[in-house]
């Protein structure tokens, strides 16, 4: 339980449950603003750790793992893609592909990607100069382009148009089932798109 | 790892006017405490002038009154000397033992047509205890049976020789270093005995206003010339870190003790010098935390302005060592032309100091210049290692 939430009644099936998620399966978390649904990723992500209770990775319980650590973790275990997207405005989208500490598809792989988004054109471009649908579609291929266990998405197709987000979860389906990674994903509320997700309301 | 494009990243927001400013600031400290270095080593040696009776070392004696016309110079009991030892600022306390026996000096010419008596005086010894006497062990030293006696001579004595009465009597001028390898005949007589010796010049001394001779010497010559009465002594010689403690001053007032007047003043001086140096040196040292300071706080302000940088690569799996690694490279390069800024400033001043010396015809000696050099150093790295812990916090802060 996150502590800014901690005086709120819970009624779902993560905050104060245990709950235990399982590698290479698909997860949907719902809820209303301001439920704790970034907090969980960033909890699950090692970013966060003002919360009561206790999560683990395997045996591991978060707290006992060093920010240098979790770090490292992140960089092979664990790719998010966050709600604000986390991109940096001066580089392009190259440039902002190319920002992860490990890279493990080349260059036609990355373009063929692209393609599939529709941003291919975009590539050269500033993200500072990008529609907000371009740039989480930069994001999505930036956090698919690197190794992972999990996918954390956070709200992933807020920006897209029905089309465009259609298009971009089969993508995302398609390559965590290649690296037989889980996903946890989070939605204001509908999940007619993210099929053969489990539910979970928070 | 896109290293490039991480340096980039971090470093984006560098504010060149910012950045300079830190970097001479950084220069300007440095330069001022490698200044203040420099004049305190060579202040300190100047001060440090060779004395043959030590630094810290004052005479004194009682005062003398009317109604010691009769009695003879006031002497100094036991129990006042116990008094004076007691006394936190004194260290050691040695006795003048004065000569009891009669005593003269003459020099001969030795050189052909020269020959003949130059001057014949009636003089007077006195001899302190060795470990007051600051002079090479071998040229200070004298056995019963050795002929040659080692004297210290007041250098007062060879300015009035030289100033009065040599030019007045068409006497040979002597330079000091020329005495030290003459010799002269010393004639002592006591007891219905009398001995000549010959005397050598071991040293000068400004401190104490007699013939000094070692103290081996002066009690086999006055137990030979003038047996029995060894009288309490009437000047001693004491040892002080500070001879112008006011504890020590006040004592001596009080007991009507009179001291050789100029050592405390010298005191006094000195007192006055080193505080004003300490304060300097506060001062500088003041500056240089100051700059310092400022140094710090333009690498944490950098890293502070590409805080959304930092958060983002931390989320991405870049390790906070990663991401310390540019902005402490970053530090060190300028601490580097902060610290060349530094020396060369102060090179530049220093060849200004001399050279405005020397056109009016002082050679200053400079001394301190290795230390000055050293304290940068050590300042710089001192620096660069508070760099690192605070860019390393910094980072810390802002990546979570």
């Amino acid at each position: 339980m996150p502590e800014p939430l901690a005086d709120s009644p819970g009624s779902g099936r993560i905050w104060r449950q245990n709950r235990v998620f399982f590698k290479g399966k698909h997860y949907v978390v719902t809820a209303g603003s301001g439920r704790g649904k970034t907090t969980l990723i960033n909890i699950i992500g090692g970013t966060r750790s003002d919360y009561k209770g206790d999560a683990f990775f395997d045996e591991t319980n978060l707290r006992n793992i060093t920010p240098h650590d979790f770090a490292s973790i992140r960089a092979i275990k664990i790719s998010v893609i966050h709600q604000d997207l986390r991109l940096f405005p001066e580089l392009t989208a190259r440039q902002n592909i190319d920002m992860n500490p490990l890279n493990d598809r080349d260059a036609a792989y990355i373009e063929k990607l692209a393609t599939r988004l529709d941003i291919l054109q975009q590539l050269n471009k500033p993200c500072g100069r990008m529609s907000l649908g371009q740039q989480q579609r930069v994001a999505l291929i930036r956090g698919l382009v690197r190794p992972f266990e999990w996918l954390l998405l956070d709200e992933p197709f807020s920006h897209l148009d029905a089309i465009n987000a259609k298009n971009a979860m089969e993508v995302v389906a398609e390559i965590a089932n290649d690296r037989g990674a889980g996903i946890i994903a989070t939605s204001l509320g509908s999940t007619e798109l993210l099929k053969d997700f489990e539910i979970l309301e928070l | 790892m896109n290293t490039p494009l991480i340096k980039k990243l971090l470093l984006s927001k560098t504010r060149p006017g910012q950045l300079w400013l830190s970097v001479i600031g950084s220069g300007i400290g440095l330069c001022i405490m490698m200044l203040g270095v420099q004049l305190w080593v060579d202040v300190r040696s100047l001060m440090q002038e060779k004395e043959m009776l030590g630094r810290d070392y004052v005479v004194i004696s009682k005062k003398i009154t009317l109604l010691h016309s009769l009695s003879g110079a006031p002497r100094f009991s036991d129990p006042e000397i116990q008094e004076l030892m007691a006394l936190k600022s004194v260290d050691d306390i040695g006795k003048f033992t004065p000569s009891r026996f009669k005593a003269s000096m003459s020099m001969n010419a030795q050189m052909g047509s020269l020959g003949g008596q130059l001057f014949k005086t009636d003089l007077f010894f006195e001899s302190v205890p060795n470990r007051f006497v600051d002079i090479d062990a071998d040229a200070w030293k004298w056995q019963p049976g050795n002929p040659q006696v080692p004297v210290i001579v007041p250098s007062e004595f060879i300015k009035q020789y030289n100033h009065a009465f040599a030019s007045g009597q068409n006497m040979p001028v002597i330079p000091e270093n020329l005495l030290k390898s003459l010799r002269f005949e010393l004639l002592l007589s006591g007891n219905e005995k009398s001995d000549r010796y010959r005397g050598v010049i071991a040293g000068f001394s400004n401190r104490i206003q007699a013939i000094l001779v070692p103290e081996p010497f002066m009690q086999y010559a006055n137990s030979r010339y003038a047996p029995g009465g060894e009288a309490a002594p009437s000047r001693l010689i004491l040892h002080a870190e500070n001879p112008a403690a006011p504890e020590l001053l006040n004592h001596l007032k009080e007991k009507q003790i009179e001291t050789a007047e100029d050592k405390v003043k010298e005191g006094k001086t000195r007192l006055l010098l080193e505080v004003v140096m300490l304060l300097l040196a506060l001062l500088g040292a003041f500056i240089v935390a100051l700059s310092m300071m400022g140094f710090l706080q333009y690498n944490q302000l950098l890293a502070y302005r590409s805080a959304y940088e930092i958060q983002t690569l931390h989320r991405l799996g870049y390790t906070q060592g990663n991401m310390v690694l540019p902005y402490f490279r970053f530090a060190l390069r300028n601490l580097g032309i902060a610290l060349a800024l530094a020396v060369g400033l102060f090179a530049a001043l220093e060849a200004g100091i001399v050279g405005l010396f020397s056109q009016s015809g002082f050679n200053l000696p400079l001394h301190g210049w290795p230390w000055s050099l050293l304290c940068a150093f050590v300042a710089a790295m001192l620096m660069g290692w508070l760099c690192y812990w605070s860019i390393k916090n910094q980072v810390g802060r802002l990546a979570n």
